[in-house]
């Protein structure tokens, strides 16, 4: 699976968290800066994952995905059929200040429709979004799981089981020197919970 | 301290690599969550068998 991200912070240089997710790729994107670079649509086509990444400006994208997608985005209905669309955001603010009754009264999805009636129109699959809040506050455990689920979202399988998850970590597991008792451990462990699940369904059959 | 705690521990000692901390840091946490659903299954099972309404 290519995935494309094109990321509209307008100086993600200087950005912790932008520098963060950046590096958690581990090249294994294709990154494109937008405020460095200016992609045709044609260049989508390559892709089977496009994501839209950007901090949170005033309740969307900061202005330089609208002024690309104005600019660039003609097509027809269905034109990136298939694809995936994912939105990586990045908040200042708590994930408590987003929901019916919070401070910001909506939720994170509903904030976000414009790029799901987007992906509709181009006949894409929408995935959740995948927010990220107050970074620089996470401990180094919660980083480190930051990382792995953006990893996840990013290059993985899309909304993925527990199973999924599972296989998953075992190819990502693949690269690290030494991991083979590890790897081993963990499939038999998969086995087996798949085992005990199907023979919970045929009880209760 | 488990196996599985001291084989996680050293892999992520000998790891240079901080996303490679990070999946190990995950993968720890995915298997424990992993070794309790085994746990209910089988405790299901169990109830399931030993239950007078389903023999």
């Amino acid at each position: 699976m290519k995935t494309l991200i094109l990321n509209a912070h307008p100086n993600p240089g200087n950005s912790h968290t932008q520098q963060f997710l950046y590096e958690a790729l581990g090249g294994q994107a294709t990154y494109v800066d937008l405020s460095q670079e200016d992609p045709e649509v044609s260049h989508l086509k390559d892709y089977d994952r496009i994501i839209f990444q950007f901090p949170l400006y005033w309740y969307g994208a900061p202005a330089r995905l609208k002024d690309w997608l104005d600019q660039k985005l003609t097509g027809k209905e269905g034109f990136l059929a298939g694809k995936d669309l994912g939105l990586v955001v990045a908040f200042d603010t708590p994930e408590k200040d987003y929901g019916a009754g919070a401070k910001n009264r909506y939720t994170v999805s509903e904030m976000l429709r414009p790029y799901e009636m987007l992906a509709n129109f181009f006949g894409m699959d929408y995935l959740p979004p995948f927010s990220l809040f107050q970074w620089r506050y996470l401990s180094p455990e919660e980083q480190w799981e930051a990382l792995v689920a953006y990893r996840l979202y990013v290059l993985g399988p899309k909304r993925p089981s527990f199973a999924q998850k599972g296989a998953w970590l075992l190819q990502e597991l693949a690269h690290i020197e030494g991991s083979q008792l590890l790897s081993s451990y963990l499939s038999d462990q998969l086995d087996e919970l798949a085992d005990l699940n199907d023979l919970l369904k045929g009880e209760q059959a | 301290m488990t196996w599985l705690d001291q084989e996680i521990e050293k892999l992520k000692a000998s790891s240079k690599d901080y996303k490679d901390r990070a999946l190990l840091h995950v993968l720890h946490l995915y298997l424990k969550e992993t070794q309790k659903r085994i746990d209910d299954a089988k405790g299901q099972l169990d109830g399931q068998m030993w239950s007078p309404r389903d023999w």
